[in-house]
Order: structure tokens, then sequence, then C-alpha cells
């Protein structure tokens, strides 16, 4: 009797293994809703666990740790003032180059993107796959394919948000694939995530000059990156006569292991002058 | 019988307020630590049921929790549930071969069931498998088999507290 109940079970976990490996090899998240609700629950759970540490911090950063803020009053009033003088000259330079631009006839749209800031709440749980989990979603003005930076180019985009959390796809992840640019010789090509951290250029032609260290951008196609972001730096080239195509890989631009705040790009806002 | 079905869902309460754990300290805490390796505390917690908590119950949990570990991951719809279904089911097996209650045994066991994990991982991503990328597996799998006896002295302990 007891044997036979056994065997239903199997039965079932098999019928449940074989939906699963059909729903696995299909298209992706097929139950982002549901997923989504779980990281809200986290989300929830993570601020409620936090929350002492925060009251702390608070405490320490408002109170204790103001001690010495005259001086340091003191010091920022100097470099606020060094600043201003700096950011006059840029000004300057800054119409100065406009000028320039309008005497060359040069005609390109500009645009004026929105930062959205963000920390990383939790990254992948397994190792082949890189994800982080943001803590700002829907009600923050994040959306689906929403570029994701930091300071020394790009992180990755949004594949799913919830109203206070955002699950990235970083570019070092095998799913991830970015039109783009070599920066020096204009030549387009797609960059992809290998999984081992590094990036792989793909069809760019043997015969074009592509030298280690050269820089590579967002090219700016499929209009979810915008244009001249950096993605990373040539590492190795290998070219080979029979081949095509030249095996490039590159190093990425943001280092991957420490990321703790980035940045989302919102909507461009198009002004053509 | 409802004492009996009151004391299962407490049960699984409590092995559910371990899986939110494993959770935040796989995202959250190892991450910070170390982020070259990854220590799979979920296959701890698989070896710990596979153990200690009826067969049916068991695979039904493993489902669930899988699919909602799912929400961490870039990895395409199902393939976690398909993977840790995998090595449930294998760890089943292995108990009619194995004594899983040595130590030694179930640090094994975690080590080999995350390597297999990766190798059934490539079945769904094209990776590529370099020399520091097959260290840091080495070196996360051996984390994970000497990590796996604890979460499964957890296991034991949370589903048999109300024994006796």
């Amino acid at each position: 009797m007891g044997s036979n109940r056994s065997d239903k079970i199997f039965f079932i976990i098999i019928s449940v293994l074989v939906v699963i490996f059909l729903i696995s090899i299909g298209p992706n998240r097929v139950f982002n809703g549901t997923l989504s609700t779980t990281r809200e629950v986290y989300y929830w759970m993570e601020r409620v666990a936090s929350s002492p540490l925060n009251l702390t911090r608070k405490i320490w950063n408002n109170y204790i740790y103001l001690v010495d803020t005259r001086q340091e009053n003191e010091n920022l009033k100097q470099e606020l003032a060094e600043l201003r003088i700096q950011c006059r000259h840029v000004k300057e330079i800054e119409e100065e180059n406009k000028r320039l631009r309008s005497m060359l006839e040069f005609k390109k749209a500009s645009y004026t993107f929105k930062l959205y800031p963000a920390s990383v709440l939790g990254q992948d749980i397994s190792m082949i796959f890189k994800t982080l989990v943001l803590n700002r979603g829907t009600s923050d003005g994040f959306f689906k394919d929403m570029p994701i930076v930091n300071m020394n180019g790009v992180v990755g985009r949004v594949i799913s948000v919830s109203p206070h959390t955002s699950e990235v796809l970083l570019i070092t992840d095998p799913n991830s694939a970015i039109p783009a640019l070599i920066k020096t010789i204009k030549t387009k090509g797609i960059v992809r995530g290998r999984g081992d951290g590094l990036l792989n250029l793909e069809y760019i032609r043997s015969s074009e000059k592509v030298n280690a260290g050269d820089e590579v951008v967002t090219s700016g196609l499929l209009d979810i990156f915008p244009r001249g972001l950096r993605l990373g730096y040539v590492l190795t080239v290998k070219k080979d006569r029979r081949e095509m195509f030249a095996k490039i890989i590159l190093k990425p631009a943001v280092s991957m292991q420490r990321i703790e705040d980035v940045f989302g790009i919102g909507k461009a806002d198009n002004k053509n002058n | 019988m409802s004492s009996e079905s009151e004391r299962l869902t407490i049960r699984i309460i409590k092995i559910g307020c371990l899986f939110v754990s494993v959770v935040i300290i796989e995202t959250s805490v190892f991450p910070d630590i170390a982020n070259l390796v990854r220590i799979d505390l979920f296959l701890g917690l698989i070896l710990g049921m596979v153990i200690t908590i009826p067969f049916g119950t068991a695979s039904i949990l493993v489902i669930v929790l899988s699919f909602l570990l799912q929400a961490f991951s870039g990895a395409s719809m199902g393939s976690l549930p398909f993977i840790y279904l995998i090595t449930f089911l294998g760890l089943t097996a292995a108990k009619n071969v194995v004594y899983l209650e040595n130590i030694v045994s179930q640090i094994f066991l975690g080590g080999l069931s995350y390597i297999l994990g990766i190798v059934l991982a490539r079945l769904f991503t094209p990776i590529y498998v370099s020399p520091p990328f097959i260290a840091s597996v080495l070196a996360s799998s051996l984390l994970t088999g000497i990590a796996t006896p604890l979460v499964v002295y957890m296991v034991r302990i949370l589903w048999r507290q109300d024994e006796a």
C-alpha cells in the first residue's frame, strides 16, 4: 500500500519535472508577476531586518559623528569656491564647443537623460548567471529594459520590475547582448557576456585594425542603451585567416565584483537644436 | 488528526524561515564577502529534506522553494527548479546506497551536487569555461560541501524539535 503511494508520488514528480523542463526551454520568464511578488516580499523583509542597523547608523551619523563638523564646513566652503571657479571655466568651454559645432554645421540631436539612483539589494544566487536586485522599482520611475550604469560605464539593463525592486541583467551574463562600437575605428559589433566576468565582441571582421586597450561603447542601436556609454576595453584580439570575424575579448569597464550604487537612465527628451 | 496537520504546518513554516535565511545569506551576505565563489546552501537544505522529511512533503517543498529561488537569479524560467529537482531525485536514490547521516558523505554529496548543478546549467546557457572559472567552481563546491552538514543539521533540528 505504502509502496503504491510512493510510486504515485514519484510519477507525479517525474511529470512535474517534464513540465518544468518544457517551461525552461521555452521563452524566458513566463511567470514574471509571481517572481516580482517574491522579490517584493524580500524587499520588505530586508527593510524590517535592517531598520535597527539604519537607526543606529542615523544616530551615529547625525549626532556622534558631527564633532568635527565646523572644520569640515570650512573646508567644504573653500572647496565649493574652487568648484564654482572650475564650473565657470567648464561653462566657457561648453559655450565655445557649441559655437564650433554650429560653425561646422554639425546638426545633431542632443539628448538629456534623467538619472535615477538605486542601491544593490542582492546578487544572483547562482554562479553562472549574473543579475542584481535593486531597491528601486516602478514607483521610483524604473521600467523594463531601463539601462543601468555607474560612473565607469554600463552595468546592465532591467529585465523585471516590481513596485519597489528591479532585477538587472548584467552585461557579463551569457544572456546579455548589446550593440556596440569600437570608438577608435567606428566599427560596429555585438558585445555578449561570457559568464566568466569577461565579454566577447562579435561580428568584427578580421581585416579591421583592432588593438588591445581600444575603448568599446554602446552604438545606440535597438534604442535600449543611448549611444556612447562605455562598455569595456579590448583585452585580446585573435585573428585567423580562415575565419571571417576576429575573436575579441573585452574587459568590462565596470568592476562587477563590487557594485553598490548605480543609476537607471530615464527616457530621453529629444531636443533638436 | 488536526493536531498532526497543525504540527506539519508549523514544521513547514520553520523550513520556510530557514529558506528565507538561506536566500538572504546567498544574495546579500556571501557576495559582500567573496564575489568569486558562490556557496549553495540550498543544496544542504535539499539533502536535509531527503534525510529528514517524508518523500512526498519534501518533493513539494523542493518544487515550491526552487521556483521562489528563481526570483533571485537570471536563469531562464524553470531551469533552477529542474536542476534542484534532479538533484533531489538523485540524492533520494543515493539514500539507498550511501549512508547519508555520515558527515563525510554529506560533504562529498554537497560538493558533487554543486558541480553537477553547474554542468546541468550549461544545458540552458552557453558559458565559457575558462581556467579561472573552473577554479572558482571547485572552490565553491568545496565550500558548499563544507557548509552542507551544517544546513542538514539545522533542517533536522527544526523538523524534529517538537518530537519526544
